[in-house]
């Protein structure tokens, strides 16, 4: 188990960020409106999941982990549309479908078939293992559909070319997509190579400190970097595929316009 | 339906090729077309002429169903436009903007795209008939490997006309496919449109009096109006409405 941090070592730790604050005001910086908002922000949101977690690890329902789970997923669809500043109907339901769609199909494998846990709904597991997924489909969904709203208006006059030459929307939009693609998933990739070398992931690290033994953590790693490519992969395509019918009409014409 | 009304109803079908009935257009704040009624013959070769803003380039995007009609109906073959297949329809219909749009890569990249296309895909056409229309065009065979970025735009509007023609089009829509052009490369598209007329439908808007002497009819637009169809081409009325549209333009 880990080293108890009592109040004072805590009190230590947050004067780590007074520091910050007599930094930024020396140099008259400007964040420490920010950067207080946040810190509080930080503590009260992680103290509330820290409660929320004690709490649902100790009844253990299997409702309460899916109810959990569900409760992620709409978070998270809720930041991706206060990110993006797109008008597309129903973009709040693609982007439900899309990152529930991916995320719990790979959350089902991790646990089911990877981890083997026993009983599946273990909270401890799934919360989260859940929220790592579902925080990189997330991230993959936003990208892939700012990405390619972009490439749709930019590349408006090449796909109404195609378009009257006879192409159906999906060539007419190829380039689009996989440039989205692409994009989304680019991120994910560029930090599965720095693995190890660049940075030590965060679960890891976690594990480790935790008295995990190193190989066996990093097993773990292995596989949840594995599960979060894949979830994001899987959710971006779905999302490209729901936008994609949805940005053409039915007589192949390009709907969205700024 | 008696055996007569029957056979007049496919004759029907085979004059005419596309209809437009009573069609509206809708813009983002005004009318683009109000009530306008026209019935394209197969075969022929028609030009819309009118001042800029008159409607011409929407009226081409009706017929290939890159816009839909705010009220009113466009037939193809007799039948509502919308109950075919899109990419069907448009690769039958081509339709040939005023801007030439090219994809990035090579003129012969660019010739060969659409017929990747599935709609278009038992159309037949090679590379071989590739060089055939780019050479018909005045496009040089050390043309074909060149990257689409180094062309004049005299060129790009050529080699976007020799695109339209791979998908092998029965009815060709141009939008002033002659705007951008030299007298030299001109009298290249002026002699292939002549051909063109004789083989396919086309629909040209253009203001260049040597595709008004090749038209069958001519309709003036004006102001998202009909104004009128001359059957039998008049130069001197053609000239004379253009000066009187330009002049209210002017005014």
């Amino acid at each position: 188990m880990a080293e108890n941090i009592g109040l004072a070592q805590m009190a230590i730790a947050y004067s780590l960020i007074l520091l910050v604050f007599v930094l930024a005001t020396a140099n008259r910086l400007k964040i420490n409106r920010d950067l207080a908002i946040a810190a509080l922000r930080m503590t009260l949101q992680l103290v509330a999941a820290g409660i929320l977690l004690r709490y649902v690890f100790r009844i253990n329902y299997w409702y309460t982990s899916l109810l959990l789970l569900f409760a992620m997923l709409f978070f998270a669809v809720h930041v991706v549309i206060g990110r993006l500043d797109l008008k597309i109907p129903r973009l709040t339901t693609i982007l439900f479908v899309s990152m529930a769609g991916g995320s719990l199909v790979v959350i089902a494998v991790f646990i089911f078939l990877v981890v083997g846990r026993q009983p599946w709904y273990d909270a401890q597991y799934v919360i989260p293992i859940g929220g790592m997924i579902i925080g990189n489909s997330m991230t993959a969904c936003a990208l892939a559909s700012e990405r390619f709203t972009n490439e749709m208006m930019t590349r408006r006059q090449l796909i109404e070319t195609s378009l009257a030459l006879g192409a159906n929307f999906k060539e007419a939009s190829v380039d689009a997509f996989r440039g989205a693609y692409r994009a989304a998933l680019l991120p994910t990739i560029a930090s599965m190579t720095g693995m190890g070398i660049v940075h030590l992931p965060g679960m890891m690290t976690g594990q480790i400190l935790s008295g995990v033994e190193p190989l066996l953590a990093v097993k773990y790693q292995i596989a949840i970097i594995l599960a979060i490519i894949g979830a994001a992969a899987l959710s971006c395509l779905l999302n490209l595929y729901l936008l994609r019918n949805t940005l053409f009409d039915r007589c192949h014409q390009v709907m969205y316009s700024s | 339906m008696s055996n007569m009304e029957q056979h007049s109803v496919v004759h029907d079908h085979e004059s005419s090729v596309l209809e437009l009935r009573d069609v509206c257009l809708d813009g983002i704040d005004k009318r683009v077309l109000s009530s306008v009624s026209l019935r394209i013959d197969a075969q022929k070769m028609f030009l819309i002429a009118g001042p800029s803003g008159a409607g011409k380039t929407s009226l081409l995007r009706l017929l290939n169903l890159l816009t839909l009609p705010t009220s009113g109906e466009v037939l193809y073959r007799g039948v509502d436009a919308c109950t075919y297949d899109p990419p069907v329809l448009r690769s039958e219909v081509v339709m040939l903007t005023q801007e030439p749009v090219m994809f990035p890569g090579t003129v012969m990249e660019n010739l060969m795209i659409p017929v990747t296309y599935a709609s278009n895909r038992d159309k037949r056409t090679d590379t071989s008939d590739a060089e055939r229309f780019l050479a018909e065009l005045g496009l040089g065979r050390e043309l074909m490997k060149q990257d689409v970025s180094r062309l004049s735009g005299g060129e790009k509007q050529r080699v976007a006309l020799a695109r339209a023609l791979m998908v092998r089009p029965k009815v060709l829509l141009a939008d002033e496919p002659t705007s951008a052009l030299d007298p030299v490369s001109e009298d290249k598209v002026i002699s292939m449109f002549s051909r063109l007329s004789d083989e396919i439908t086309v629909v040209v808007a253009s203001h260049s009096l040597r595709l008004l002497r090749m038209a069958d009819r001519v309709i003036l637009l004006s102001n998202g109006e009909l104004v009128e169809t001359l059957d039998t081409i008049d130069e001197i009325r053609f000239r004379e409405f253009l000066h009187i549209e330009e002049k209210k333009k002017d005014g």
